[in-house]
């Protein structure tokens, strides 16, 4: 799964996610998942007070995004059905927010599950499934790291 | 008066992004889904439309063709908004009807701006 990221985490980052606690007052923090370029961009464009709005709206709608798509999942197990509508849509709006903020390993293994519901293909879904909650936990977690500095700060 | 730009979008961040890249020079008027931006773009028109393709129920590409359809909103500049650059999609889309094609997420916005400045100033009709 960590080579899905390579060539889309930006450059001088390279101590990973997991290394502790950034220092205070040294601007975005070393981080693998998510790219500082994303999160300046939104800066650029309206100023701390969108960066911190679109990153909440993340953090409020990609949970519900997720559950959507499991539930989709687990209903399409069940009945030999394909997974609902919903799921589908789900996986795309979680792959449009996610590369906004810059999550972008996690934009790509949404993108992926959109083609793999769409396509019926029940094997990869299970597969991309569990790299999705292993990728949005991280990400969730340097979100809220991100938006608590930045509510102190 | 700041040229009208109806936005037709169901991801809130998205919507939030584009308005904040527009909002100085145009009125954005917002609308969260396919069947509610075709009765707003029919009792007011605005000067151009962004519209996302994806949306729930009525689609974008549905949406659409049913302006294309409308003599009343003959001529109306619409951009497609997709974030899937699939190979094929923006010949498919133009072919459609779309007049542009931009892709999401946005990473430069002077494309969004350019194509906008571009169908604000064509020839109407």
């Amino acid at each position: 799964m960590r080579g899905a990221a390579s060539g889309e985490s930006p450059g001088g980052a390279p101590g990973g996610s997991s290394s502790g606690t950034p220092a205070p007052g040294t601007g975005p923090p070393p981080s693998a998942r998510i790219d500082p370029a994303a999160l300046e961009r939104l800066s650029e464009w309206g100023g701390g007070a969108l960066r911190s709005r679109i990153i909440g709206l993340f953090l409020e709608n990609a949970p519900e995004r997720m559950e959507a798509i499991r539930e989709g999942l687990a209903e399409e197990r069940a009945g030999g059905e394909d997974a609902p509508e919903l799921a589908e849509r789900s996986a795309h709006s979680l792959a449009s927010s996610a590369a906004n903020v810059g999550a972008h390993m996690l934009a790509t293994l949404s993108r992926r599950m959109e083609s793999a519901l769409v396509g019926g293909s029940r094997e990869r879904t299970v597969q991309l499934l569990s790299a999705m909650e292993t990728e949005m936990e991280v990400v969730m977690e340097e979100f809220k790291r991100i938006q608590e500095r930045e509510g102190a700060g | 008066m700041k040229p009208r730009i109806a936005l037709v979008e169901d991801n809130p961040d998205n919507r939030l992004l584009v308005q904040a890249i527009l909002d100085d020079e145009y009125e954005i008027v917002v609308y969260e889904d396919g069947v509610s931006a075709l009765e707003g773009i029919r009792a007011s028109t605005p000067d151009l439309v962004l519209l996302d393709i994806s949306l729930p129920e009525l689609s974008g590409l549905e949406v659409l063709r049913r302006i294309r359809k409308d003599p009343e909103l003959d001529g109306l500049f619409i951009v497609a908004l997709t974030a899937h650059a699939m190979a094929g999609d923006r010949e498919r889309l133009l072919a459609e009807g779309f007049d542009e094609y931009l892709t999401k997420p946005i990473v430069d916005e002077a494309v969004l701006l350019e194509a906008i400045s571009r169908g604000l100033s064509r020839p109407s009709g």
